[in-house]
């Protein structure tokens, strides 16, 4: 029997030994040693039991050699005795223990034992595990004083295992909040929804030791699951539960209440319905809801925790932390798809934006339009409709999605009756699923492609509907959204700017060439009337003036020169101002006229007798006599005149005078084989002031031949046009109204016809 | 006096302005076109001024004094005082930078005188 000081100080390092040594089974095998010594007992051992209690996590002994240890075999599972001292926190004193009725349950290689202290090692929170010593060595039985040291050395091992307990679950919680810190990185990372999905699954199951876990993601009407991701169960276990739960029962009840459910035995839960049959079995249970912005995107449960225990409220917050992040996750990521998908249409709508800005033609800007719109919403065909200026018919068609061999069939545009007219004329959007279901669905061509969904906006600019645009058979969904109908009105109204500022564009620039050309043709008409009039001014005022001074001094060959000049100069401006006067006058309907019926062989003849230059006899007429023309017989002969000097002095040598009649019209032509006019010309030949390459201000005639010859004709009723003729002759040819065979007036015309409005 | 060459495609133009010139003591040779203007310059001895119409069927007055002042070989040719006589010119035409005077027609035989005088002089 130690002494008592040494007593005290084996159970002093016993204690040093606790507060000093973290490894739990080295203090325990220290109190072993201790008891074994301090006590006197031919064998010591120290069973730690597991938190449920059911089971010994450890065992320390002393005084058995290895072999024996060996062959005890397992653990003592803690029935009989010792299992008598978990249960029931009473020290057991026995002198042998084969009294004891519930000696059973050791090994069959356990050494005899007869004396017993066996006493429980008790916790803050209940039994720990139990400390027993037998066979006292050189008595009897255990004394008291052996009790009172073994339960101080029952005391250190409840701490010690508590201390151990503590840390154990403390570092357990470390792991895993490193595990969720971890998890919740990857999460941050992924940008990949699905792969976020499969982090969380993963993480979860890992985290709270659960069998399997699976998270299923609610479709957008909640009414099923759109995905479902498990962890845990072998890809055959997967196949044979088959199509995806159908999300009644248990995890219903999880996103409806929005609250995370947790069981320790699923099967008595009211609700444990809807798992399918092949599913594992479940016991232990914890469901909790995916919220993201206070919205249910789905659920995660995990089932069956390692050891057969229930999930706790440290897996419930761990798993809660985690499907938080999750969550915030998948929102992410669904805003980023968003974002991408509008930063597409944004583009789009820019790129759109930018041909408008920068291309001119409206046809380029309206079919880049129409295969945008079409891109964008995912329409099978589309099609803009530009109503013209009436308002009432379609001025231009453009379509998008249709093959030309289709749009050939269709054939002529549609007329916008129907459904597009009622877009137009209610100035609002239609959408449909069906398009066969509008009372206004007819107008659309036999050929033209079948057409299910519908969407058609009106192109509106300043309170004016200029036209429509229509999009038909959505293309992965039953009809167009409400996004495609914003995104459309916006390429809608885009197309109305662009039509509206090309027909602006098309009237001003319209009008501006047309002011440029009447400005360039007033311009053009000062500068020739100043040169046709001052030209023969220059000799009559500077010859005037020279004789007027110096005539007494001058030859008389140089006064009769510039008395030639003068004179022509005179005569030439005098014929410019009466024919420019004709002219104008015709021109303002104000030429005293007197139409009537009247032989054209002789007005011909006579002006080729009065004309000088025409009695070189070069001039031949051939016209049969009798036949007659409405026209007033003075300007009938100026246009005869006019015609036959031109060819003379430009043309000739040789002039034919020839006409051809039918039952209405006569043809007057006048020919000569002086060969063609240049071309550049021609375009202007009755123009006022035309003139030819070679012509000089010493040609005879005014530069207004031609353009009185077209007034006049044109004051007959008739027309003047100039044929340059393969045959060499060049042919003036005048088409005048037929007048009667009867020579009486009156029967032709009971009254002459004046074309004079008044006089001047 | 100074041998003048006067281009006008009217030929009484021509007439009296040769007789307004002489009148004056100057030596006249005519030109009824551009062309001949030209024909003339190429080949004559030069002649001590340019008398120039400027609206002529072909190369017109324009054309003429565009190719004396740009002649690249002779800068005789190219400092030949030249006046335009002209109905109808744009008082702002910078071709007009071109030419030593302008007479707008008609004119007077002593105002055209005058003009061409006040040019040689230069």
């Amino acid at each position: 029997m130690p002494r008592l000081d040494d007593t005290i100080r084996a159970l002093l390092e016993a204690n040093l030994a606790l507060a000093q040594e973290l490894d739990s089974r080295k203090v325990l095998q220290v109190i072993v040693e201790t008891a074994r010594r301090l006590i006197g007992a031919s064998y010591v051992a120290l069973g730690v039991i597991s938190n449920d209690g059911r089971s010994l996590t450890d065992f320390v002994h002393v005084g058995l050699d290895s072999l024996t240890v060996e062959r005890i075999g397992p653990l003592p599972t803690g029935k009989g005795v010792l299992g008598s001292l978990l249960h029931d926190a009473r020290i057991l004193r026995l002198a042998d223990l084969a009294d004891h009725p519930d000696s059973v349950g050791f090994p069959a290689h356990h050494p005899a034992m007869t004396s017993f202290l066996g006493l429980p090692i008790e916790g803050r929170d209940g039994i720990v595990g139990n400390l027993y010593l037998t066979n006292k060595v050189g008595g009897d039985q255990f004394t008291e004083d052996d009790e009172a040291i073994a339960q101080a050395l029952a005391a250190m091992a409840a701490a010690s295992i508590g201390n151990a307990r503590l840390y154990t679950s403390e570092r357990q919680r470390a792991s895993k909040a490193a595990a969720l810190v971890g998890a919740v990185g990857a999460l941050v990372r992924e940008r990949d929804p699905g792969a976020v999905l499969n982090v969380v699954v993963e993480a979860a199951r890992e985290l709270v030791d659960a069998e399997y876990a699976a998270l299923g993601i609610l479709s957008a009407d909640h009414e099923r699951f759109d995905r479902f991701i498990h962890a845990g169960m072998d890809p055959a276990t997967a196949d044979r539960i088959g199509s995806l739960p159908v999300g009644l029962g248990v995890l219903r009840a999880v996103t409806i209440e929005r609250r995370a459910i947790r069981l320790d035995d699923l099967s008595r839960h009211p609700a444990s319905v809807g798992f399918p049959p092949e599913h594992p079995a479940m016991t232990s249970f914890l469901g909790v809801p995916l919220l993201a912005d206070g919205e249910v995107l789905g659920n995660l449960y995990l089932a069956n925790k390692a050891g057969g225990k229930g999930f706790d409220q440290d897996d419930e917050d761990l798993v809660l932390a985690l499907t938080g992040q999750a969550a915030i996750a998948l929102e992410r990521a669904r805003v980023q798809e968003r974002d991408r998908a509008m930063v597409g249409q944004l583009r789009s709508l820019l790129r759109v934006n930018l041909i408008l800005t920068q291309e001119l033609d409206v046809d380029i800007v309206l079919q880049t339009l129409v295969d945008r719109a079409r891109d964008l919403v995912d329409a099978e065909y589309a099609a803009l409709g530009v109503l013209g200026e009436d308002g009432d018919s379609l001025d231009a068609f453009i379509h998008s999605g249709m093959d030309p061999e289709l749009v050939r069939k269709i054939g002529p545009l549609p007329r916008g009756l129907g459904v597009l007219r009622a877009v137009i004329v209610g100035k609002r959007p239609i959408r449909m699923s069906r398009m066969s279901d509008h009372p206004a669905s007819v107008g659309f061509p036999a050929h033209h492609p079948p057409m299910d969904s519908f969407l058609g906006v009106p192109l509106e600019y300043q309170g004016r509907v200029l036209g429509n645009l229509y999009l038909t058979n959505k293309r992965g969904a039953s009809e167009f959204s409400e996004e495609d109908e914003r995104l459309c009105a916006a390429l809608a109204a885009q197309a109305a700017i662009a039509i509206a500022n090309a027909r602006v564009y098309t009237s001003e620039r319209d009008l501006v060439e047309r002011l440029k050309l009447v400005d360039s043709m007033k311009n053009d008409f000062v500068s020739l009337v100043s040169h046709e009039l001052r030209t023969p001014l220059v000799a009559l005022l500077s010859g005037s003036d020279m004789l007027m001074l110096n005539w007494q001094q001058m030859e008389p060959e140089k006064i009769d020169l510039l008395l030639g000049a003068v004179n022509r100069q005179a005569l030439r401006l005098q014929h410019l101002i009466t024919n420019l006067l004709d002219l104008g006058r015709v021109e303002q309907g104000r030429l005293r006229m007197s139409l009537r019926a009247v032989d054209l062989a002789d007005v011909v003849q006579s002006a080729v007798d009065e004309d000088p230059s025409a009695r070189m006899g070069r001039v031949s007429v051939e016209i049969a006599a009798g036949l007659r023309v409405l026209a007033d017989p003075v300007y009938l002969g100026q246009i005869a005149s006019n015609l036959i000097g031109n060819a003379l002095s430009y043309g000739g040598p040789n002039v034919l005078v020839t006409a051809e009649a039918d039952d209405s019209t006569v043809r007057l032509v006048v020919a000569d084989d002086g060969g063609p006019i240049d071309d550049y010309v021609v375009p202007t030949l009755f123009e006022r002031f035309t003139r030819g390459p070679r012509q000089t201000d010493d040609t005879p005639g005014s530069g207004l031949g031609l353009a009185l010859v077209r007034a006049f004709v044109e004051a007959f009723g008739g027309t003047v046009h100039y044929e340059p003729a393969a045959d060499g002759w060049t042919r003036f040819v005048v088409r005048l109204r037929r007048a009667g065979r009867s020579r009486s007036l009156t029967d032709e015309l009971p009254e002459p016809v004046a074309s004079d409005a008044g006089s001047d | 006096m100074a041998t003048i060459l006067v281009v006008d495609d009217s030929s009484d133009t021509r007439v009296v302005v040769r007789m307004a010139l002489e009148m004056a003591g100057h030596g006249v040779e005519e030109a009824g076109d551009g062309a001949q203007a030209l024909t003339r310059l190429e080949t004559e001895p030069l002649p001590d001024l340019v008398l120039l119409d400027i609206r002529m069927p072909g190369i017109n007055g324009w054309e003429v004094l565009e190719r004396i002042r740009r002649n690249p070989y002779l800068p005789s040719v190219r400092r030949i005082p030249v006046v335009l006589f002209s109905a109808h010119v744009t008082q702002d035409d910078p071709r007009l930078s071109q030419v030593d005077n302008l007479v707008v027609k008609p004119f007077r035989g002593s105002t055209l005188v005058a003009q061409v005088e006040d040019a040689l002089r230069r």
